[in-house]
């Protein structure tokens, strides 16, 4: 261990600590070795062995010579180990024997019996020898003999304890070498003797120790015996044994007071038990604190004096040990501890007794005044610092700040603790006994200490300095603080600091003047409210209300004291007085009237739920719409608002869908409250939780094949949560209340809010239309106004209008002609009231009557479907209009009623061109349905009303449809006629159809039709047909055409009796060329001799034509020539079989000449052959008019006509039979179309229609026999 | 033994904290929110600390006169702060580093308890009574 | 934790009832996963709570992360994280090649595309407990060529950890045919991390622009 640093005052090795070695024999021989000796000694370490299996250490040995004296040695049972002499040495130089024996050993022999009466055994023979001496004796006995006499003369068994050094001033290396072995010897034999001696000591230490318990030991004997060992560690520089001998005596003491304190009594405590009379702090710049040490020696030490010297030694070793900063750790505790004992001391003694073996009497007692310890420690953590400064650089203690803050603040405390003690701290000074008080405790800090007496910043002068007067007090005391709070922030401990800035706060609120305390309280509110800590919070706003009162600050003030005044943590009372100071702010009227003051509302009420009616939140303009919030008051009183406003925002809504009546009657679910959050947790940390992670899962398929190959995890929103790591520092709140004032605002005046949850309703009367967002809650205390800045989430309410309207539809999906139909009417009011009067004028269509019955009902719907009334409504009829009076209904309601329709069968005409039927919409319809098959026939009326709302009429059309198809066609018998028509029923339901009639409606006045129909009821069910048959009948020449009107009256089958007699459904259809002219008849004659005709045989077939009338109208054609006696025209017959079963042997067709008579009959003969064996129907045959090509202008016209015919006759037989109209425009149509093939000279064929020509024929059959050789006949055929 | 007990959070806010009924408890919580301080001080001083030294207990924070403070903290950044009487010498490091121990594993319940969501203020009454068995007077 | 049959099976029920519940509309069908993750979210809290009880406090994230996958894997699935990898800016790879929850599936292929299913727990489990340690933290997972899977942790301090698990089944297999193929296996796994090492840096730099950019504004 080598020697500490420089600030280590060497005064310590000046003071005579060295173990002490006497000399005796020779003095000036050993005065001139000496200088040599003592410097060689310390040179080399020398290893030392300890006892109690202590760690063996390297020392370098020192000490101090002295000349022998008897007194040195010491009695028996000595305690002083200083003065304590290790080892003795004998010098001598003799070299010749007379000179040995004469005094030598003598000198010797006393000396070792001194020793040997001493017990002492550490003793050394030192035989110097040098040359020099020898050259000039003559008698000169071997150098060894002298040592060897004394060897044995002496040191009988130890031989080692004599020896040899020879010419220690010469140099050479034989001088070195002896010089070696010499100091090797004094060092082992020292150490030895130490060894030897200390653990001696050291036990009979231990055995004092172990008598601690008996009555009468005294600690400060013990004290003293083992600080004495300290001295010797220390004085070997083991500085750490003799620390750990102090820290023993430390724990020991405590241990005493503890047990002490629970009532151990030892009685040698009571010596500490002495009223603390003076608390100058601890004293470190000595290494020893005599007196101290003194007092302690004396037993008169008080509890603080053996403390404080028992930490300044402590001190003093630790800096050898180059540990400051334990110094000041150790500190602290021990200025913790004393305190504590001292107070431990103290109450024991005011305390009962009853536990106290021995009276309180022989217990004296510990009565510290008060202050004295403060200024105690006050002293002694200043010391302390200094000291540490003193032995310390600017960096090291800068970097070790963290280890003296601690003291800083406990001073720093003491101070402030003194200061209020003594009346400093108030704006008005120290009153008179806070000046005696002062005068005392400076009384018991005694004079300056000399050492300390000429440093300017000595912690003594601080003291008397800062207790002199206020300012002074003050200037010290802001120091300290900010040295404290600037440490504490430089190394972090920033909620220290606050702290300290609390205290500093207080200070300053006592010296009245708020301003300075503001910004501290301020700091510290904002940390605490940063972390959550909620008492703190609540006090430091306390302090901090009392602040801003002083300061004036009206508005913090009250938001502060709003805050309070909701603060769980406070008391009723406290909360109480908040509460009226805020109210009482607001009853009085200094403040100028147009003042507000604004308020966040959060501390005095919280918006908990918000509930509208009507739930939807959706009103019509003019409705009531109400508004009822919850709020629950914070306030520990009832307290009267005059009023609470809610600023509405209005903004005209862009889809105005939400606001129509059908939106409502779907929105009915949602209940229309809303509940508000709560406000939000005092953790601020708690708050800025991160945002979900949007996981997902992952399938990643291998490009080659797509296969699966990785599936896994993601999370897609990872930039969201580190942006939100981000930004979660600012998270801030803007404190910034404004109370906006928009032009919409919901008012409610004058509300008691009592605490806890309170009802609010607010009515409104809509206005415009357009959607109201609620923006602002706020209530007005006077002209204090807590404010809500944002209702969230987004509250709002639309209001709607609405035109009146009128939907006519029908109630099945569609309407049958000729019928009663119901048709439904809703009319939506909207904003129109209906007034008892109003009406709606229907203008009647013709061919639709509106069925006005004695009751019609109609209902009245609220806008959301609720039924509100219903009312009988008058419907009269003119032939024109058809009026309907509404009843009275309030606006945004619906009126629903239905009326029966009824409209005429309207008959689709046939016969096209024929003008009878005027109307030729239906008639197109009928056309189209024609071609368009299965579906009914359609009307559409048209009906204009008048509605009362507007002066515009809305037109309505209703599309009727005819529930039938009707067909009509000619039958012929020979000349007779017959006129079928066939009745189709298309629509649903059964039909009940009577008194069917068909009635010529041409000039044909000898006309009659003969009904063949048997009954006159007959019910037609849906989707079949009903066929009724007429025969024509006629006396002379029958008209050309025929035109007929076919009416059956209709019911529906189900339906009883109707109230009104329904029309019949009619129509009309005409005939032409009905009158049958000629007669054809044909039949096949077996082969002669065979009377039936063979399969593969030839045939003869006889076609007859016969015309059966004279001269007719129709026959006034080009193809009629006249000769000299008769007329006759051509005709042109054809013999087809398509049905292939007759082959036609030769010309098929031929021209003949007919003459124009009646009976003229003209016979045709040709061949045919049967192709197969049984009944076949005879081949068929036709008949055309022939016209010459010669004739006029319509030349291609025919002759395209005949080719059609030629081609279409086959499908003309072969599908329905022939309804002449067709035919006609079928001519036409072709002769539209084939205009290409110009001015063909050719004959032209001209189809006779059906009518004219009889077939006589028609569905004879004959029998064919098949033949034998059947296969022959195949190839023949073939 | 202990006069106030007190758990915060990571966050530095005070999930628990419980003080002798006789005592100011503003007074505790000031002291235990100051000695925060000197628990971060510790926890980030462990940083460099070797293993076996990095143990949960975290020794005496800071004495008072009349207190002394200890910190534990969790491997979950959870702080436990104990004052203790510091006239009551009986106290031996040992006791206070079981009573934490006890405390933490009372804790670890509360955590794992379905109906407590972590974060929020300990309202347990077991982890009370567990706390208030710490506080009874023992010497 | 309780016996570890007991752990899996109940997993697997989790797993299942949560799917359920999802197909009757309880859950809309994307947040399956989410849900899953959330309630081992809840456990991983009260497990680290419980694990940490008696152990040394931690120097630094790898410090908990070595703790992650020695203890706590040993603790939840009987065997320890077999690789764990870092770039020291936050990124961890993590490597399981017998990954309980998977082994219980058939080899290959067959189940790949409802693996992910059985990770969103475990990287839930993960995320709770370095929450509740104090590192806010992403974790993802991923099974490459079943049931080989990755798992991915982002803290959001920039750290991403990626766990790698790997079943015993898939082993096994190359093992019952012989030696030589395992020596093949090992270059695809390289290479998959490989590409993985790509990814992560793609990540990074994505994430330092966006730091960029955020500071920007």
């Amino acid at each position: 261990m080598d020697a500490p640093a420089g600030p280590l005052p060497p005064l310590i090795y000046t003071m005579e600590n060295k173990p002490i070695v006497t000399c005796a024999g020779d003095q000036n021989l050993f005065t001139s070795v000496y200088p040599t000796l003592s410097q060689q000694l310390p040179r080399e370490p020398m290893e030392w062995r300890r006892s109690y299996g202590r760690a063996p250490k390297m020392i370098h040995l020192e000490s101090n010579f002295v000349q022998f004296k008897e007194e040195l040695l010491p009695k028996e049972g000595n305690k002083a180990l200083l003065t304590f002499p290790f080892l003795h040495i004998y010098w001598t130089e003799c070299c010749d024997t007379e000179v040995y024996k004469a005094t030598v050993k003598d000198d010797l022999t006393k000396w070792q019996n001194v020793l040997k009466a001493h017990s002492s055994v550490d003793w050394l023979i030192v035989v110097v020898e040098n040359d020099a001496k020898k050259k000039n004796k003559t008698n000169i006995l071997p150098r060894t003999s002298i040592v060897d006499k004394i060897r044995n003369d002496f040191c009988n068994k130890q031989s080692d304890r004599c020896v040899v050094l020879s010419d220690p001033l010469k140099d050479s290396s034989r001088t070195q070498e002896s010089w070696n072995a010499f100091l090797t010897k004094l060092r082992t034999l020292l150490l030895m003797s130490f060894t030897k001696n200390l653990g001696k000591f050291e036990d009979d230490m231990r055995t004092l120790r172990e008598k601690r318990t008996e009555p009468g030991w005294s600690f400060c004997e013990y004290f003293m015996v083992q600080e004495e060992l300290a001295f010797v560690f220390e004085m070997l520089q083991q500085f750490e044994d003799a620390l750990v001998q102090y820290d023993e005596l430390d724990a020991l003491f405590s241990q005493y007071v503890v047990n002490f304190g629970a009532g151990d009594g030892a009685n040698w405590l009571t010596f500490f038990c002495q009223p603390v009379k003076s608390w100058n702090g601890l004293i470190l710049r000595k290494p020893i604190d005599m007196e101290k040490r003194e007092l302690i020696q004396r037993q008169e030490a008080t509890l603080l004096d053996l403390r404080s010297y028992l930490f300044s030694r402590q001190c003093t070793l630790l800096l050898f040990l180059q540990r400051p900063w334990e110094v000041a750790q150790r500190a602290l505790e021990l200025l913790h501890s004393c305190v504590q004992e001292l107070k431990l001391l103290e109450e024991l003694v005011f305390s009962d007794q009853d536990y106290s073996p021995h009276g309180r009497a022989e217990l004296g007692f510990v009565s510290v005044p008060p202050g004295a310890l403060d200024c105690w420690v006050f002293l002694s953590c200043l010391e302390v610092l200094q000291r540490i400064e003193g032995c310390c650089d600017r960096a090291q203690i800068d970097s070790n700040i963290a280890h003296t803050v601690g003291l800083w603040s406990y001073a720093t405390e003491k101070l402030k603790s003194l200061g209020y003690l003594c009346g400093l701290v108030s704006e008005k000074g120290p009153n008179s006994e806070d000046l005696n008080r002062t005068v005392d405790l400076l009384a018991g800090l005694g004079a300056e200490r000399p050492e300390t007496a000429n440093t300017a910043q000595s912690p003594y002068k601080k003291l008397k300095e800062a207790l002199s007067s206020v300012e002074t007090f003050e200037k010290h005391y802001l120091d300290l603080s900010h040295a404290t709070m600037e440490m504490c922030t430089s190394i972090g401990r920033a909620r220290s600091a606050k702290l300290v800035g609390k205290d500093l706060a207080e200070f300053y609120m006592r010296k009245k003047s708020p301003q300075k305390a503001e910004m501290y309280l301020q700091g510290a509110l904002k940390n605490y409210l940063a972390e959550g800590w909620a008492l703190p919070i609540t006090h430091t706003r306390k302090q901090l209300a009392e602040c801003q009162k002083h300061l004036g600050q009206i508005e913090n003030y009250l938001q502060t004291s709003s805050l309070l005044a909701s603060d769980r943590h406070l008391t009723e009372e406290e909360r109480k007085y908040f509460c009226q100071e805020i109210l009482s702010f607001a009853s009085q009227q200094t403040v100028s009237p147009g003042h507000k003051i604004v308020l966040p509302m959060q501390s005095f009420a919280q918006l908990r739920d918000l509930h509208f009616t009507p739930s939807t939140a959706v009103v019509h303009v003019g409705g009531v719409l109400s508004v009822e919030i919850t709020i629950c008051s914070q306030m520990p009183v009832p307290v009267r608002v005059e009023q609470i406003a809610i600023s509405v925002h209005f903004s005209i809504e862009k889809n105005s869908y939400r606001k129509t009546a059908e939106w409502l009657t779907k929105h009915k679910a949602s209940n229309g409250v809303i509940h508000f959050p709560t406000e939000p947790s005092p953790f601020p940390a708690a708050q800025n939780s991160l945002p979900a992670l949007e996981l997902y899962e992952m399938f990643e398929r291998s490009p080659s094949d797509n296969s699966l190959h990785t599936t896994g995890i993601i999370c897609k929103n990872v930039h969201m949560l580190l942006r939100r790591q981000e930004s979660s520092a600012s998270l801030d709140a803007p404190s910034g209340v404004a109370l906006e004032d928009g032009a919409h605002v919901l008012k409610c005046s004058s509300v008691t809010l009592e605490p806890g949850a309170n009802t609010i309703t607010f009515r409104t009367q809509a206005k415009e239309p357009g959607t109201y967002t609620l923006r602002q809650l706020s209530a007005s205390v006077g002209p204090v106004w807590f404010v809500l800045p944002h209702i969230y989430p987004l509250v709002q309410y639309d209001v709607y209008s609405q035109e009146p309207q009128l939907h006519v539809e029908p109630l099945a999906d569609s309407l049958l002609a000729g019928i009663p139909q119901k048709v439904k009417f809703t009319v939506t009011t909207g904003h129109y009231t209906v007034k008892n009067g109003d009406s709606l004028q229907l203008s009647n269509a013709e061919a639709m009557f509106i069925l006005c019955h004695a009751e019609n009902r109609a209902m009245i719907y609220s806008n959301t479907r609720e039924k509100a009334s219903d009312a009988s409504l008058r419907v009269q009829s003119s032939d024109k209009v058809t009026s309907i009076s509404l009843p009275a209904a309030p606006a945004y309601h619906m009126i629903e009623f239905e009326l029966e329709v009824l409209s005429l069968p309207s008959a689709p005409a046939s016969g096209g061109e024929s003008s009878v039927l005027g109307v030729t919409e239906p008639h197109r319809k009928h056309k189209d349905t024609q071609k368009a098959g299965h579906c009914m026939a359609t009307t559409d009326h048209k009906v204009s009303i008048d509605c009362p709302w507007s002066i515009y009429s809305t037109v309505i059309a209703l599309t009727f449809s005819v529930p039938f198809r009707t067909r009509h066609s000619l039958l012929s018998a020979g000349t007779r006629k017959y006129v079928q028509v066939c009745v189709q029923n298309l629509s649903e339901l059964d039909f009940q159809l009577s008194d069917s009639k068909l009635v010529d409606t041409g000039d044909g006045t000898d006309l009659q039709l003969i009904p063949l129909n048997t009954k006159s009821q007959q019910r037609i069910s849906s989707k079949q047909s009903v066929f009724f048959v007429w025969e024509l009948q006629w006396t002379q020449e029958p008209p050309p055409s025929l035109h007929c009107r076919f009416s059956v009256g209709f019911s529906p089958a189900a339906e009883e009796r109707l109230s009104i007699s329904l029309k019949p459904y009619t129509y009309e259809f005409q005939v032409e060329n009905f009158f049958t002219l000629y007669n054809v008849k044909a039949e096949i004659l077996p082969p002669s001799g065979a009377e039936h005709c063979k399969t593969g045989s030839l045939c003869s077939l006889e076609v007859s034509i016969t015309r059966l009338s004279g001269l007719l109208e129709v026959d006034k054609d080009e193809a009629l020539m006249e000769s000299d006696e008769y007329f006759s025209t051509k005709l042109m017959y054809e013999v087809v079989d398509n049905s292939s079963n007759w082959a036609v042997c030769g010309k098929s067709s031929g021209v003949i000449s007919m003459p124009v008579a009646a009976q003229a009959t003209h016979r045709v003969h040709m061949e045919v052959m049967p192709l197969f064996a049984g009944y076949l129907p005879l081949p068929d045959v036709r008949l055309f008019k022939y016209l010459p090509h010669h004739s006029a202008h319509s030349s291609q016209l025919d002759a395209d006509s005949w080719i059609e015919n030629d081609s279409l006759s086959v499908d003309k037989h072969v599908d329905d039979q022939l309804d002449s109209s067709s035919v006609k425009s079928r001519g036409s149509v072709h002769s539209a179309a084939s205009s290409e093939h110009k001015g063909l000279p050719m004959p032209r064929l001209q189809a006779l229609p059906p009518g004219q020509v009889f077939n006589a024929s028609t569905g004879m059959q004959i029998l064919v026999l098949p033949s034998k050789d059947d296969h022959v006949l195949e190839v023949s055929v073939t | 033994m202990a006069v106030c007990v007190a758990v915060i959070a990571k966050e530095n806010y005070p999930l628990y904290i419980r003080s002798v009924p006789t005592e100011n408890e503003l007074k505790f919580h000031y002291m235990v929110h100051t000695s925060l301080d000197v628990v971060d001080e510790k926890i980030s001083a462990m940083g460099k600390a070797l293993v076996d030294q990095r143990e949960l207990y975290l020794g005496l924070l800071y004495p008072t006169e009349d207190y002394k403070v200890y910190g534990y903290v969790t491997n979950s950044r959870v702080k436990f702060v104990m004052v203790v009487d510091s006239s009551n010498t009986a106290l031996r490091d040992n006791e206070i580093r079981s009573m934490f121990r006890k405390l933490h594993s009372s804790y670890t319940d509360v955590m794992c308890n379905p109906f407590y969501n972590p974060g929020d203020c300990i309202q347990s009454r077991a982890f009370d009574s567990m706390v208030t068995s710490m506080m009874i007077q023992v010497c | 934790m309780a016996d570890e049959a007991l752990f899996l099976l109940l997993h697997n029920e989790m797993v299942s009832g949560v799917y359920k519940s999802a197909e009757q509309g309880e859950v809309e069908n994307g947040r399956c996963i989410t849900k899953l993750e959330n309630m081992g979210f809840r456990v991983g809290q009260g497990l680290i709570e419980r694990f940490t009880k008696d152990t040394a406090r931690f120097k630094d994230e790898l410090d908990i992360m070595k703790f992650i996958c020695k203890d706590f894997w040993t603790t939840v699935f009987k065997k320890q994280i077999d690789n764990l990898r870092t770039n020291h800016q936050g990124i961890y790879v993590l490597q399981d090649n017998k990954f309980r929850l998977l082994t219980q599936m058939s080899a290959g292929k067959q189940y790949l595309e409802h693996a992910s299913k059985y990770l969103a727990f475990t990287c839930g489990l993960i995320r709770g407990g370095l929450s509740n340690l104090g590192i806010k933290s992403i974790v993802t997972a991923e099974v490459s060529s079943m049931p080989a899977c990755k798992l991915n942790s982002h803290f959001l301090q920039m750290f991403l950890v990626i766990f790698f698990f790997r079943s015993s089944v898939f082993l096994f297999v190359f093992v019952f045919v012989n030696l030589e193929e395992i020596e093949n296996a090992k270059p695809i796994l390289l290479l998959s991390i490989l590409t993985f090492g790509v990814v992560i840096c793609s990540i990074l730099i994505f994430i330092f622009n966006y730091f960029l950019t955020h500071n920007g504004q």
